[in-house]
This record gives structure tokens, C-alpha cells and sequence, in this order.
């Protein structure tokens, strides 16, 4: 079968078998092998990031692997022939680690996912507790549900506040990158009183959570952060030379970024719109036009005040829909990480995981990245790569 | 207009006065579990022997919780080698050779103003060259082995090289640890470690008081 979908985002060949995933798609559709070739972001998906240039004095600037500037083991080779960036080429499998689900126990899966990125845990373990729960029919408790939606936007919070200290700091606005560094702190010492661990290692399980949750005293804590943040947005908003450093820096097309960088480039998607979990919720994406890294900004910065609103109001969630999500060869399990929607596709057998597929957000925003920075300058590298909020744990390397 | 110094300043101080004073708080299911029943109990990483706990193999899971609970004590380290001429000034230079993420932002924690590590002479740099400490987390990677070697051996002397969370010391339960490829003369447990915990520990391992 051959189809067309408005974006393939991901793919996976089993058994002479090929199939595609679309963008909200319930399911894996197969196609014919032909297809997979044609499929417009497929180098991304395969790991490669290659974006070389040739030409009179054009040589390869090397960054990394190990560098103070970015947070994880990263090498761009830079081409340029000065201070002109002509493209970027991405080498993220120096920090590979080959991680097999596949043979696993439940349990064993369920921690090696908890930390395949550390810094959305929470967003990781939910969709595969999701995944299974929907397989073998278990319904968490409505309170287990609320809570867990609460937790995960406490995480989206946590790692905005955490993308605008960091663009904060490329852009030498140092005051507001250690206020922004301290609301982080104060939300990680929240979540580590009332949850136990301050990335929420543990918290969850398959059926629901492992640990009672104040949830009372987070949304209020939470609530005094945003109030916070708010005042240091504002200051921000109106911060000429950090807005100058933003604007038009790495412009993007919607075509081959997830999350908040999508919907700032204009693409009104947001998985929680199609989620059964934020079901009731009058929730609609917040979107800018421009794709550029101001407009990134201005989305996630948005966000943290749409993701407080959701924690006033989410009480308890019942999940009688659990039962209906989709039933096929590949169904697909998604959750909105804070840096886009990842899928997974899950098969058991024997209690055990028979096969796994997972496509992250940053394996086709890295590319993004790569692609919207082909003619800036090299300082604009920094602005650049934080805001669209990758996390080169989650490139690669789950089978 | 915003004036930010007089913004930054109107909020106080939030600076910790660790280790002089105890820690405020602390991240509970990081420090090393303590046993209070005799419940059987499955560890994911069998660091459970004889009711004690190993801060090389715990990942933080709280699998344990029937039969364990959190010591809450900062001392989920232990000092290998002391290094002594680095009680002024300590430069830490991180690698990240196969981690989830968690590690790196919670030894770049110790920067922001709660715990303020600048105050104790503790700064993180950009380079191995002007490093006296190297700080190794997450679990072997092939491509990164060259790279860290390389770094070590840059590395000013006296130095200190620390392996750092329970990926980096045992491989935890995501791959292979550090422990063949690199001797440390400090090691930081926990899943990732609390930054109250890496300042002690980087402190123990300076020769300075605690």
C-alpha cells in the first residue's frame, strides 16, 4: 500500500516489512519499500546530519565533541569561508548509546526509558506506561491520571525555564539567565519534596504512580514560580539587544521541526490537542509566524503560562478511553514532550518487549537546526541550538 | 524599562551557606537508600547485598521502598585519592560520555545562585587545559573514549578525575560503566547526584574542611 501523508515523521522496517509514521497518526501504515527513500526527512531519521559545503576557501570549523558551549557531547563541523556560517554538518553518535529494549522485562524497559532523557523523564515514562497500559488494559486511577498530567506540565515548565536561561546566557543577558537559573532550582527542590527526586525518577509506574503527590502544594509553587518568570518575560519583551540577537537568527520551515518550533513557525500542531489525557481541556497550540529563534522564544515562554493553567485545572482524569485507542499491527503511542511529540510503537510477547520503535522530537529538530542556520555567523550558533531545545540523549540508538 | 541589578537585588539572597551550615535540602531518592524492614526486595541493578546499598550501582529507582528508605545524608561519595594544592581555586571541566542529560544539568547546578559553588573557588570551565578536575558521566560510549583520554591527559597537574553517577560507575541499567577505561581519585554516586552532594564531595577531594 502506498498513501500520502501531510508529514512522515517517522519510520521503521521489520521483516521485509516497511512502515511509515505519520504526524498524529493512531497507527504505522505499511507502505512499499520505494517509499522510504522518498520520504523527505529520512537522513535525519537514519542519525545522519549532513549539510556539507565546497567551494573557493571554504573550510570545516570543528566544535566539539566535548566543549563548554553545549550541555552534551555535540561535534559540528562548520563550514565556512570567515565568519559566514555556509552550512552545518551534526555528528551527535559520539555520545551513542546503543540502547536494547528488546528481550527486556517490563520493569527493566520501564527504567531504561525513564532515563533515556533524564531531563524529560517524566514525558518518557508516561508514554511508555501508556503504551503498556493500553496493551494490557489497565486503567490508572482518575487521581493517578490528573496527577500525571500535572507532572508532565510541571516538567514542560521546568525545561522552558531552563531553554530561556540558557538563550539568556548566549546572549550574555546574565542576570536574567541566573534569575531564570533559580526559579529552575526552586521548582527542582518542589518537585524533590513533594515527589521524592527532582527529575521524577520513580514517581510513575505501569498502572499508574508509586508515590502519593501534595498536589495542592505544587500548583501553588508552581504557581508563585510562573508569577516570577513573568516579571523577568517582561523585562525580556522589552530587552532590545536580546531581542536584536533573536530575531531572524536560524529561520526554520514547518516542514521538519517538532514542537514548540514548529508552532513557531506556524504550524498550529500540538499532540495534546489529539490526547485523550487533556481530553476536556479548552487547550488550543499557541503559534508565531516567523520560525525564527525570537519566535521560539516568544512560543515557550507562552507555553509555561498555558501548562499553569492546566495544572489549576486539571483535578482528576478518568481514562474509561484508555480501551479505545487504536488496536492494530503497529499502533502508535504518543506524548507532547516539551521539546514536540515523540511516538512509539510497542510490541509484547510473553510479558516481555518483542519490539520497539521510538522517534524522538530532537532527531528531525537537530536537522531543523541545521538546515535555519546556513547563512547566519558563527556567533549565532549558541541562540541558535538553545532555543529549539534538543537533547542529543534522545538522538538515536533505541532498538 | 527594566533596571536588572536593582531587580536582582531587590530579591535577596537565596545563596546556601553549605558546608559551613547543613543543606536546606536535598533530593531524597538520590542519596543512598538505608534499610528499615526485611521485605524482599528486587533491585533492576542488583545493588543490594547483605542490606547494604551501593552508591556505584543504585540508579535512584526507589524499587526499593518497602524495605528502604532515603538516608538523606550528602555522603553518597567517596574520596579515592586526596589531592592537596587545589584549596584556592578548583576548575571543573565535564565530559559527557553517554548520559540522559540529568548528570550534566545537575553538576552545572552547583553555578546557579542557591548553591553558588564560586563562593567556595569551585568554577566550571571550557577547556581541559585550565581544568584541575575532569568530571566523567554517563555510561561508555566507543566514540567518546578517545576524546575523554585526551582530556585527562591535558589536564594540569595536580588534578582530580572524577567519575561521576551511577551510569559513569557501574553502567547502571543503560550500558557499560567508565570504571576499565579511566582509575578516578573521586567518585560522586546517585542518579543523578545532588548537587549538595557534589559540592561536599568536591570539597572532601580538595583536602578542604566539611
Amino acid at each position: 500500500m502506498n498513501v500520502e501523508f501531510p508529514i512522515v515523521t517517522g519510520y521503521f522496517e521489520r521483516k521485509d516489512r516497511s512502515y511509515i509514521l505519520g504526524e498524529g497518526s493512531s497507527n504505522a501504515v505499511e507502505v512499499d519499500h520505494d517509499f522510504i527513500d522518498k520520504i523527505p526527512l529520512k537522513k535525519p531519521l537514519d542519525g545522519v546530519f549532513g549539510h556539507s559545503s565546497e567551494g573557493d576557501n571554504v573550510f570545516a570549523f570543528n566544535y566539539g565533541p566535548s566543549t563548554g558551549g553545549f550541555m552534551e557531547s555535540l561535534d559540528l563541523k562548520i563550514f565556512t569561508y570567515g565568519e559566514r556560517i555556509l552550512s552545518v554538518e551534526a555528528f551527535p553518535d559520539f555520545k551513542r548509546r546503543d540502547i536494547t529494549l528488546k528481550g527486556k522485562s517490563l520493569r527493566d524497559a520501564f527504567f531504561i526509558i525513564e532515563r533515556f532523557n533524564g531531563f524529560h523523564s517524566f514525558s518518557y515514562s508516561t508514554l511508555f506506561s501508556r503504551a503498556i497500559e493500553s496493551i494490557e488494559n489497565i486503567s490508572p486511577s482518575p487521581e493517578d491520571t490528573g496527577t500525571r498530567i500535572i507532572l508532565l506540565e510541571t516538567e514542560r515548565i521546568i525545561s522552558h525555564i531552563y531553554k530561556a536561561a540558557r538563550l539568556c546566557d548566549a546572549a550574555s543577558q546574565n542576570i536574567a539567565s541566573y534569575w531564570l537559573l533559580s526559579l529552575r532550582e526552586k521548582l527542582l527542590r518542589i518537585l524533590g519534596e513533594v515527589a521524592g527526586h527532582r527529575y521524577l525518577f520513580g514517581v510513575n509506574r505501569i498502572g499508574g504512580l508509586n508515590r502519593r503527590i501534595d498536589v495542592e502544594k505544587l500548583r501553588k509553587d508552581v504557581e508563585s514560580v510562573v508569577q516570577e518568570f513573568r516579571v523577568i518575560m517582561k523585562g525580556l519583551y522589552s530587552a532590545r539587544i536580546f531581542i536584536d540577537r533573536l530575531e531572524n537568527t536560524c529561520i526554520t520551515d514547518a516542514k521538519n521541526t517538532r514542537g514548540p518550533a514548529l508552532r513557531a513557525a506556524g504550524r498550529s500542531f500540538d499532540y495534546r490537542t489529539l490526547d485523550p489525557y487533556y481530553g476536556d481541556m479548552d487547550f488550543k497550540p499557541i503559534t508565531e509566524r516567523d520560525g525564527d529563534s525570537l519566535a521560539r522564544f516568544l512560543v515557550f515562554t507562552a507555553e509555561v503560562d498555558a501548562s499553569l493553567d492546566i495544572i489549576k485545572n486539571t483535578k482528576s482524569v478518568s481514562m474509561e478511553d484508555v480501551s479505545k485507542d487504536p488496536k492494530s499491527d503497529f499502533p502508535i503511542y504518543s506524548v507532547e514532550t516539551p521539546s514536540g511529540d515523540a511516538q512509539l510503537t510497542l510490541k509484547l510477547e510473553s510479558g516481555v518487549i518483542a519490539d520497539a520503535y521510538l522517534r524522538t522530537p530532537s532527531m528531525l529538530n537537530l536537522d531543523a537546526f541545521c538546515s535555519g542556520i546556513k547563512g547566519n555567523v558563527k556567533t549565532d550558533v549558541p541562540f541558535a541550538f538553545e532555543s529549539f531545545g534538543i537533547w542529543i540523549s534522545e538522538i538515536g540508538g533505541i532498538q | 524599562m527594566r533596571i536588572w541589578p536593582v531587580d536582582s537585588m531587590r530579591k535577596g539572597k537565596v545563596t546556601t551557606k553549605f558546608p559551613k551550615k547543613p543543606n536546606e535540602t536535598i533530593s531524597p531518592w538520590s542519596t543512598l537508600p538505608e534499610k528499615i524492614g526485611d521485605g524482599d526486595v528486587e533491585c533492576p541493578t542488583s545493588a543490594i547485598e547483605n542490606g547494604q546499598v551501593s552508591m556505584e550501582k543504585c540508579i535512584s529507582c526507589g524499587a526499593c521502598m518497602t524495605s528502604f528508605k532515603p538516608s538523606l545524608k550528602t555522603d553518597n561519595y567517596r574520596v579515592i585519592n586526596n589531592t592537596k594544592g587545589l584549596k584556592r581555586s578548583l576548575k571543573v571541566f565535564i565530559i559527557d560520555s553517554g548520559t540522559c542529560g540529568a548528570c550534566n544539568t545537575e553538576l552545572h547546578a552547583i553555578a546557579n545562585p542557591y548553591y553558588d559553588s564560586s563562593r567556595l573557588g569551585i568554577f566550571l570551565t571550557n577547556t581541559p587545559k585550565q581544568a584541575d578536575a575532569i568530571a566523567i558521566m554517563g555510561v561508555y560510549t566507543p566514540k567518546m573514549e578517545g576524546p575523554l583520554l585526551a582530556a585527562i591527559n591535558a589536564m594540569a597537574r595536580p588534578g582530580i578525575v572524577i567519575l561521576f553517577g551511577a551510569c559513569a560507575l557501574s553502567g547502571g541499567i543503560i550500558g557499560k560503566g567508565l570504571e576499565d577505561i579511566v582509575t578516578p581519585d573521586l567518585i560522586i554516586g546517585g542518579c543523578p547526584p545532588d548537587p549538595f552532594v557534589i559540592l561536599e564531595a568536591l570539597q572532601k577531594a580538595r583536602g578542604g574542611k566539611i
